[in-house]
């Protein structure tokens, strides 16, 4: 028996004792660390500690067992170390990182490992008990707040509306995020993969044509997740809800729109002449009007003059520069959709 | 300013400098001359959007290796910057060089004559920074790189992104108040007027069949990687073509996705891993590996992957590896072409709109042009793990097939290409034509050798280039 021989020996003896005697106290407290000099008694068992540690190798630990077919792989790992001194983890890694220089290499499936490498491999399934191969399973994503979240649309939407629409069908979310993004990242609406891009800051998901469809044709609450492929982790970002289709507008000739949903509440139906109604904060008037659908084309017109106009889902507004110039009297307001030319009646604006 | 030919074209149009073709490096030359006085005339064979059925003047038919003719480029102002990624990069000083494994020499110029106008470049593709050392990062930022050890063959690298630059809306107003320019819209190049040594003049025409005659001191062909040789392969002389180079060695990065990679999930490569810089980072081929191996510059990309269902992060948070968080990253690759002459444009018998005759293109990539792509990643792969920088699972082992789907930029590269010699190709340093006096080329068809990095900052860098030229020509002639 050489001294390294001797010493491993009485050093498996003296760990064991020592692991008897701790029984039922955290393993690690009483792990020999992997900074122990090679030539240390206990060198042996700290590495058969590290390989009882040794995690994520449910697949390729058993896998290196039987294609090596070695008797004894964590022993003839410790007998192919550098003997000559040293930290137990240097001469470890100097002794993978010479296989691959040698090519002294074990291909499984795909990955490349050193013979080194894939005897502590063996000899940590053994310690841990895995006999046969085992596939990781990535399981639940793990519900995490990973990233802020700043700003994010749209919310919601009308039955039959595609919603941030961006062409050929298809519509699609925005997120304004803070925090590091990377490709594994992805939108999921309802459990639903969505096509996901990214800028800094800013991430944007779109719904093929066929989902979007499938989407907007059911009313309800859609949830819309971030999901970390690399981290198996979910954050959930919000709900998109899909609101039923108000029914449809009668124009001004009596005919049933096919582009407006009727009117709710308007506002406001009454100013001063010379005052700004609904001041804006740029010093404009402003009006709101209640429409559970207009096309996003779509504008407001006060007596034939086209108004600055927004359309969200539900609501549409619209700016009044000219307000100083309203007379007294009845002031017509109409909702005017320039694709299909229809034109709804809102109502009157009076003004005193 | 600008007009639409098709409302309005007189019989004749005259300026110093005839520029052919209204996408980035076009734009840019006609930008940059007429900052330095000249009068441009600038023609745009489409619109100022997408032009419908007028797309279809660049269908054509492919042989070898399939190759989207169509949809890869886009026939109106601001061309194919208008589905640009923005991706930007200066080739690396090798992809200037003689390389003895290639079938063709590299460029006539060097890194160094193009540093300054790559700058400039910057400033038209809207950078934040026109620094693209490592060295531009901060410490703790090139911390989460991959440390490579000294002689490791490979070396950490840059990208930067533009907008991107659309081109078309980004700079129209500028030509059209820019009094120096006349920028004509739907108004095509299709022949050349020539003499011996020289074009005296141009014949354009609208794909309604109205045609005008330009009269110009020099001509610029700045139609693209591929209607720049297309048109010159039309003319019944056909310029610069002395040794037949004229639509040979068509060039495009290809894709190959050869695995991934088990390492430090504090790895900072991809675009948005590091916070308020636009950059990505990506692992090159060093000069040793493509001069004394003979492989290629071509780069790895490294994007977070979920786990391996083989070998879990777990392994590499050991105390053993690095005893830190780990992940896995998806490895791609986009590797540099070779100029192959039978990679080539030719011309069919079918004519387009404008009795141009279409082209065949024969994209040669077979499946052994994988081969130095395969070897480069084992090289990589071997370095990775035996520095103790991750383990590498490889899932492709065989070269992409001729039939197979391979990925591609949309970078089309070489078919008029830049040379020193006009025995090696159809332009010289200048980018003028080797046997016309006062034709020139602007665009990637100039490209000699082409790296991996995006084409369009080393575009807009040469037209800016060539604008200094031709303003030193048009001064010392007057």
């Amino acid at each position: 028996m050489n001294r390294r021989q001797f010493n491993t020996t009485l050093g498996g003896s003296l760990v064991a004792l020592q692991l008897a005697w701790l029984g039922g106290c955290d393993r690690a407290q009483v792990t020999p660390a992997l900074g122990i000099d090679i030539t240390h008694p206990d060198a042996r068992a700290a590495l058969d500690a590290a390989a009882r540690d040794l995690s994520g190798i449910d697949f390729l630990g058993p896998v290196c067992d039987r294609r090596l077919g070695v008797e004894d792989p964590l022993g003839a790992l410790f007998s192919r170390i550098d003997a000559e001194g040293g930290p137990l983890l240097d001469a470890l890694r100097d002794r993978m990182s010479r296989d691959f220089g040698t090519d002294d290499v074990i291909e499984v499936d795909g990955w490349r490992l050193s013979y080194s490498e894939c005897l502590l491999m063996a000899g940590a399934a053994r310690l841990q008990g895995l006999s046969e191969p085992r596939l990781a399973e990535h399981g639940a994503l793990r519900e995490e707040q990973f990233i802020t979240i700043e700003r994010w649309g749209p919310d919601r939407t009308i039955e039959g509306e595609i919603f941030n629409p961006i062409g050929n069908g298809r519509g699609g979310f925005w997120l304004r995020v803070d925090g590091e993004v990377n490709g594994a990242m992805r939108l999921e609406l309802d459990g639903t993969e969505l096509a996901t891009h990214f800028q800094p800051g800013v991430i944007t998901a779109s719904l093929e044509p066929d989902y979007m469809d499938q989407v907007i044709a059911r009313p309800g609450a859609y949830e819309l997740a971030l999901i970390d492929r690399s981290r198996q982790l979910r954050q959930s970002v919000g709900v998109l809800t899909v609101l039923e289709r108000p029914p449809a507008a009668i124009l001004i000739d009596g005919a049933t729109s096919t582009v407006f949903c009727e009117v709710g509440q308007w506002g406001p139906d009454m100013a001063v002449a010379g005052e700004a109604f609904n001041r804006q904060p740029d010093g404009a008037a402003g009006f709101w009007v209640h429409v559970g659908c207009a096309p996003p084309e779509a504008f407001l017109e006060l007596d034939g003059v086209a108004l600055p106009t927004t359309i969200q889902p539900g609501i549409a507004t619209a700016r009044v520069e000219h307000f100083a110039t309203l007379t007294r009297g009845e002031h017509p307001l109409d909702l005017v959709d320039p694709v299909s030319g229809e034109r709804l009646r809102v109502g009157e604006l009076t003004i005193q | 300013m600008i007009s639409d030919a098709l409302a309005d074209l007189p019989p004749l149009l005259e300026a110093e400098v005839c520029v052919a073709g209204g996408g980035p490096a076009g734009m840019v030359l006609a930008m940059e001359l007429a900052e330095r006085g000249r009068s441009v005339l600038l023609l745009e064979g489409g619109g100022t959007d997408s032009p419908g059925e007028g797309q279809s003047i660049y269908q054509g038919q492919v042989s070898g290796r399939d190759y989207p003719l169509l949809g890869s480029r886009l026939r109106w102002l601001g061309g194919t910057s208008n589905h640009w990624g923005g991706w930007v990069k200066p080739f690396d000083p090798i992809d200037f060089e003689d390389k003895s494994h290639f079938p063709m020499p590299g460029w006539p110029i060097g890194l160094d004559e193009l540093a300054p106008w790559y700058r400039r470049a910057s400033m038209w593709c809207e950078l934040e920074s026109d620094d693209f050392a490592i060295d531009s990062l901060e410490p703790s930022e090139r911390a989460r790189l991959l440390p490579l050890p000294e002689g490791s063959g490979f070396e950490n690298r840059l990208f930067r992104f533009s907008p991107p630059t659309r081109f078309g809306r980004r700079y129209r107003d500028d030509l059209a108040r820019n009094p120096a320019i006349d920028c004509r819209l739907n108004l095509n190049a299709v022949a050349l007027n020539q003499n011996a040594d020289r074009v005296t003049g141009l014949v354009a025409s609208t794909v309604t069949g109205q045609r005008c005659e330009v009269r110009a001191n020099h001509f610029v062909l700045a139609m693209g990687g591929i209607e720049n040789a297309r048109f010159l392969l039309n003319q019944a002389q056909v310029p610069g073509n002395q040794a037949d180079w004229v639509g040979r060695c068509f060039m495009e990065h290809y894709g190959y996705s050869p695995g991934g990679l088990l390492s430090s999930s504090e790895l900072a490569y991809e675009r948005g891993a590091l916070p308020g810089r636009d950059v990505m980072l990506v692992l090159a081929s060093g000069r040793e590996l493509v001069q004394e191996h003979g492989l290629r510059n071509s780069c790895l990309l490294l994007n977070a992957d979920e786990p391996d269902p083989l070998l879990g992060p777990a392994y590499w948070s050991s105390a053993l590896h690095s005893g830190g968080p780990a992940g896995m990253r998806r490895i791609g690759m986009i590797n540099e072409p070779l100029p192959h002459p039978q990679s080539r444009l030719t011309l069919i018998d079918e004519r387009d709109q404008l009795g141009m005759r279409r082209v065949n293109l024969n994209w040669h990539l077979p499946p052994s042009e994988f081969e130095p792509v395969l070897a480069l990643f084992r090289r990589w792969s071997d370095m990775v793990s035996a520095a103790g920088l991750g383990r590498v699972r490889q899932t492709r082992f065989e070269p992409t097939a001729m039939d197979a789907h391979v990925g591609i930029g949309y970078h089309h590269m070489g078919t008029t290409r830049m040379s020193g010699s006009p025995d090696f190709g159809v332009v010289d340093a200048d980018a003028r034509c080797w046997d016309r006096d006062n034709l020139y080329l602007a665009g990637s068809s100039v490209f000699a050798h082409a790296g991996y990095s995006n084409p369009t900052l080393t575009i807009v860098a040469l037209a800016a280039r060539l604008a200094e030229h031709l303003n030193g020509r048009l001064e010392s002639s007057a």
